[in-house]
């Protein structure tokens, strides 16, 4: 039987490891696309910037090489390294931004910028597993506990949003989501009117938690957050197959940042049975 | 002391937004180039971007759209039908515009020196099948030169029709501003004419998208400017036959490039057919748009009305399903795959032309994503001025026969008999690529 202090040291050990991870699942297709040089700093530097490829190629190493290093030292502990990884994805969301070529790309950009700066959420979680001193594990538990609650908060709130307004808009993506997962499952096309009344649906239920978040974080509604990021991320390998895993895991925060608001939830819980 | 720790998040955050709108307002420097061509004008107003389009019918009906420098109260496009040149005034059937605007602008954005400018267009309808006709627009008294175009044959082969994609500025020699010039969209618009002024068989070009590096004016403008080189040395225009990119996703699209009720059919529209007399159809796609939904149901019934009826079935899209350079796996290439291509392959059409890629391309016969001499053949990728980008030609649907390189090119495809030459033709006018595919009805 655990104890009540045992609990919430395995919680906020949780939390640093969910971090951890997620930034790993984050970068890894980015390096995977600087590496391979189909990213959309090639595309852009290349076309619109007369680049050569000889200097893209070079600039996608360094990309790769400082990745990989600050990825490494996310698992070292180094508490800088998530903020070095999210200057890189954002810097790849305004390039992508800048780019062009997607439809609604502004509300795009903010979804991946929340995206990019997950990462910096590492700051905040790295001292709640490492203080030297009880003032410092107080201070921190209180402080920094409250800091990414905030955050993510935020974060979850804005992609929430994002999403609905895509879905309110008819994002042409959304639909055939919904319409070739249906074709994958049962194997009819579905009407697009039909889709589009459903993503119409999603997209006020996406706005109304992304509000309510707000207002109220019952854990109810965390859960629900969390299971709609769970199928909002698999739909994409679901429709898309496996050769999509891409396009799911970058969206790994969109499952975290919720899931992040139910275990500081659950460690309130503990810690006010313990006061 | 930890006060201050958690301030370096919110510092880092101000920085990263600091740099984030540098980097926009960088975007906006000043810029200058591009051709200008014949302006005719009537005091202040200025009529320019002369341009045919094609959408369905193209024997009796075409869509003429212009821009003018003021508002004006009148604008109509004048013209008759002969074999020779008319005087201005033996131009004596008329048209209004149907739809009239001002050009939405970004002023924020609009560094390219690109004039305010309105959009007119007007439908041509009624028109006798395989003649020339004379046109002049005019707004107020402001009119253009008297151009001329054919429209399509009733029935027959005895004609060509060009296809090409990707016309983004590019070219790294020389650069204003800090954007590259668009020489190599000069020069492939400079050989359209040319081809068109060698083979006048050639009736119309059918443009695979991504027309500039996004729809807005500023855009827009220069590849209008640049799109007059066309027109050949008798003032014939070519009609154009247009398919949306993902560059083409901005309101300056639907404002310069109206097809009518096409335009705004069902989510976003820009998918339809174009029938050359009673032997070719040419279906055009949308991949901007849903590709499960109505466009789906649509293209099925399409395919199915016209393929037993056309001798030849064409189908144009932008993005690939079978990429030359972009990732295979891409999930938008990969719901081609999933959702069109079966379709294609059901009702056995006879070539794909697809874009967006910035290379030249010809796969093999493609058939149950295996090469089948009973498949599809797949070209294009996009070659009309953008830069070139490195091909993939190790990919299976290049071996053997096939073809992935980087060349700016048009294709040129002529109907004989029974079959049909297809021609990859590059910048320099040298033959890339050629060969012949046979009617499969």
């Amino acid at each position: 039987m655990f104890t009540k202090q045992e609990n919430t040291e395995f919680l906020l050990k949780s939390l640093v490891l969910l971090t951890q991870i997620t930034i790993t699942l984050l970068t890894i297709p980015l390096i995977y696309e600087l590496y391979r040089g189909s990213s959309v700093v090639n595309i852009y530097l290349f076309i619109e910037k007369g680049w050569s490829y000889e200097s893209i190629s070079i600039l996608e190493i360094v990309f790769c090489v400082i990745l990989l290093l600050s990825l490494t030292g996310v698992w070292l502990h180094i508490r800088i390294s998530g903020m070095v990884i999210s200057v890189i994805i954002i810097a790849v969301a305004v390039v992508s931004y800048l780019n062009g070529g997607k439809l609604h790309h502004d509300l795009k950009l903010i979804s991946s910028i929340i995206r990019g700066v997950f990462p910096v959420i590492f700051w905040w979680v790295l001292p709640l597993v490492q203080y030297k001193s009880y003032s410092d594990e107080m201070k921190y538990k209180a402080d920094n506990l409250l800091m990414i609650k905030r955050f993510a908060l935020v974060s979850t709130s804005l992609i929430f949003l994002t999403h609905g307004f895509l879905c309110l808009k008819g994002y042409p993506l959304f639909l055939d989501y919904l319409i070739g997962s249906i074709a994958t499952i049962l194997g009819i096309y579905i009407e697009q009117s039909s889709a589009e009344f459903m993503v119409m649906t999603i997209g006020i239920i996406d706005i109304l938690g992304g509000i309510l978040l707000w207002i109220t974080q019952d854990k109810r509604l965390l859960y629900w957050l969390f299971i709609w990021a769970v199928l909002t991320t698999s739909i994409r390998i679901l429709e898309g197959g496996f050769g999509n895993w891409q396009e799911a895991i970058i969206r790994t925060p969109h499952i975290t940042l919720p899931l992040v608001l139910i275990l500081i939830h659950i460690q309130g819980q503990y810690r006010s049975v313990q006061t | 002391m930890i006060n201050r720790i958690y301030k370096i998040p919110f510092l880092f955050f101000l920085t990263q937004l600091c740099l984030f709108f540098c980097f926009i307002s960088c975007e906006s420097s000043t810029e200058n180039g591009g051709s200008v061509k014949s302006r005719v004008q009537s005091d202040d107003m200025k009529v320019m971007h002369t341009r045919v389009i094609w959408t369905n019918e193209p024997s009796n009906h075409a869509i003429i759209s212009w821009t003018s420098s003021d508002q004006g109260g009148r604008h109509l496009v004048k013209y008759v039908q002969s074999d020779q040149k008319p005087s201005e005034s033996a131009l004596r059937e008329s048209v209004q515009s149907m739809r009239d605007g001002k050009i939405s602008i970004d002023e924020s954005k609009n560094q390219l020196n690109s004039e305010q400018g309105y959009f007119h267009h007007a439908e041509m309808v009624n028109l006798d099948p395989d003649s020339k006709y004379y046109f002049r627009v005019c707004s107020d008294d402001a009119c253009s030169d008297i151009y001329w175009f054919r429209t399509a044959p009733l029935s027959g082969t005895d004609f060509s029709l060009l296809f090409g994609g990707d016309s983004r500025i590019g070219g790294n020699e020389v650069e204003y501003g800090h954007k590259s010039r668009h020489t190599e969209r000069q020069i492939m618009n400079k050989n359209i004419a040319t081809l068109v002024e060698k083979d006048p068989s050639i009736l119309a070009f059918v443009h695979g998208a991504d027309f500039c590096s996004n729809a807005e004016w500023r855009y827009l403008y220069w590849w209008f400017e640049d799109y007059e080189y066309t027109i050949t040395s008798d003032n014939r225009i070519l009609p154009l036959i247009i398919s949306r990119g993902n560059h083409d996703m901005e309101i300056g699209f639907v404002e310069n490039f109206w097809l009518g009720d096409i335009s705004y059919k069902n989510s976003d529209g820009y998918y339809f057919n174009t029938e050359f007399g009673s032997d070719v159809n040419l279906i055009t796609l949308n991949t901007e748009t849903s590709l499960t939904g109505d466009q789906r149901k649509w293209l099925e019934n399409e395919l199915k009305r016209s393929r037993p009826q056309y001798k030849w079935l064409f189908v144009q899209y932008h993005k690939p399903a079978w990429p030359a350079t972009k990732p295979f796996e891409r999930e938008d290439f990969a719901r081609i795959r999933k959702h069109w291509i079966p379709l294609l392959e059901e009702y056995d059409v006879d070539l794909v032309v697809e874009s967006d890629g910035h290379t030249l391309k010809r796969t093999v016969p493609i058939l149950n994503n295996k090469k089948d001499d009973k498949g599809i053949i797949y070209i294009g990728e996009g070659g009309l001025g953008v830069p070139q980008r490195k091909a993939d030609p190790a990919r299976w649907y290049f071996k053997d026969v096939g073809l992935a390189t980087s060349a700016h090119h048009v294709w040129k495809m002529t109907f004989k008999n029974n079959y049909a030459q297809v021609s990859a033709i590059g910048i320099d006018r040298n033959i890339l690529d050629q060969f012949t595919i046979r009617s499969k009805q």
